[in-house]
């Protein structure tokens, strides 16, 4: 009974893959009126067990984003409240094929602002690259304005991992 | 024996925990922590309603300003361009005022065109007390008959510089909001 057991744990710690993200990237584009101003933060943080299935969560420090204009910066955190809701992950899982894929659909639990949506995802490069429609009124964004036009409410965001098989 | 049995069990629990932010390396304060660079919803609510009131003010100065351009060739003639100086010049501290007084967090570092816009406040902050006085002494110094000194002479100078700070100050908040 007891080799039984060890067979499985040993056979279940073997068939386990971690995937841990050695460099992140989380661009977006603010657009008003007729502009546009590209958004990025350098530090998504990231890990994926798989199983059966792949469990995945990836976190951005909300502070991380930046305009590269701190006056700008300042206002975006206001209006997110960077100060209260200090991190946005996403999570979810995935079958494990999707990994070796060149392209695929998933699904993802966004927690941005203190709610909680689910969208699709779409994954390519073998999980490489992955993108979003962010809907800020779902997620209680004031969007902010320019003399008297909001920004856009669907925000597109992109990422680009660089993910590293830990085990 | 045991031991390794203990080991893989580790590994398997391991392999198949739900992933928290911890494991990613973020720490709870980062989460959830009450301290902040950022500032506090009072003082965040201050600076965007002065910030925003800066904004619509400096563009009401700089439309004043524009008018007062137009109108100095017949400043001896009426006394419209003078009105109109003096209009500008109370915009312009109100504007000011507005900006200075907004709260900002600590630690923040100007980068971006915030730093231009800022650094022409140099410019055009002493001009914005000169010229007003200049244009006084000229206007004075015309009804006196009296010779102008070669600083009031250059008061129109002064004003062009003045405006052309200005409007390249407004311009790069305006056009990269």
């Amino acid at each position: 009974m007891k080799y039984l057991w060890l067979g499985l744990i040993l056979t279940s710690s073997l068939f386990a893959q971690t995937y841990e993200l050695k460099k992140g990237e989380a661009n977006f584009e603010i657009k008003v009126m007729l502009k546009k101003v590209d958004t990025k933060s350098t530090g998504v943080k990231g890990k994926i067990n798989c199983n059966k299935t792949c469990e995945y969560l990836l976190a951005i420090p909300i502070m991380t984003f930046t305009t590269e204009d701190s006056n700008r910066d300042l206002n975006m955190f206001t209006a997110i409240e960077a100060d209260k809701f200090k991190v946005a992950t996403a999570s979810g899982t995935f079958p494990k094929k999707i990994m070796a894929a060149a392209e695929g659909k998933i699904e993802a639990l966004i927690d941005f602002h203190g709610v909680k949506k689910i969208y699709p995802v779409t994954l390519k490069n073998k999980g490489s690259k992955a993108s979003l429609k962010l809907d800020l009124d779902a997620h209680g964004i004031v969007r902010p304005s320019l003399f008297g036009f909001k920004m856009d409410r669907i925000l597109p965001v992109e990422f680009s991992l660089d993910w590293q098989q830990t085990n | 024996m045991k031991f390794i049995f203990s080991l893989f069990l580790l590994i398997s629990i391991n392999a198949h925990a739900q992933i928290q932010l911890n494991d990613l390396g973020i720490k709870p304060e980062q989460i959830t922590g009450t301290s902040s660079s950022l500032l506090n919803p009072a003082k965040s609510k201050e600076r965007s309603w002065k910030l925003k009131n800066h904004e619509m003010w400096g563009l009401a100065t700089f439309g004043l300003m524009t008018a007062t351009m137009f109108t100095g060739g017949g400043a001896m003639d009426s006394n419209t361009h003078m009105y109109l100086g003096v209009a500008t010049a109370a915009s312009y501290f109100t504007t000011a005022y507005l900006a200075l007084s907004a709260p900002k967090p600590m630690g923040v570092v100007d980068k971006g065109r915030i730093k231009w816009h800022k650094g022409l406040a140099w410019v055009h902050l002493p001009l914005m007390l000169l010229v007003p006085y200049l244009g006084y002494k000229y206007k004075k110094d015309e009804e006196d008959g009296v010779k102008h000194s070669s600083i009031v002479k250059n008061h129109s100078a002064f004003a062009g510089v003045l405006y052309g700070s200005f409007a390249l100050s407004t311009a790069l908040m305006v056009i990269e909001f």
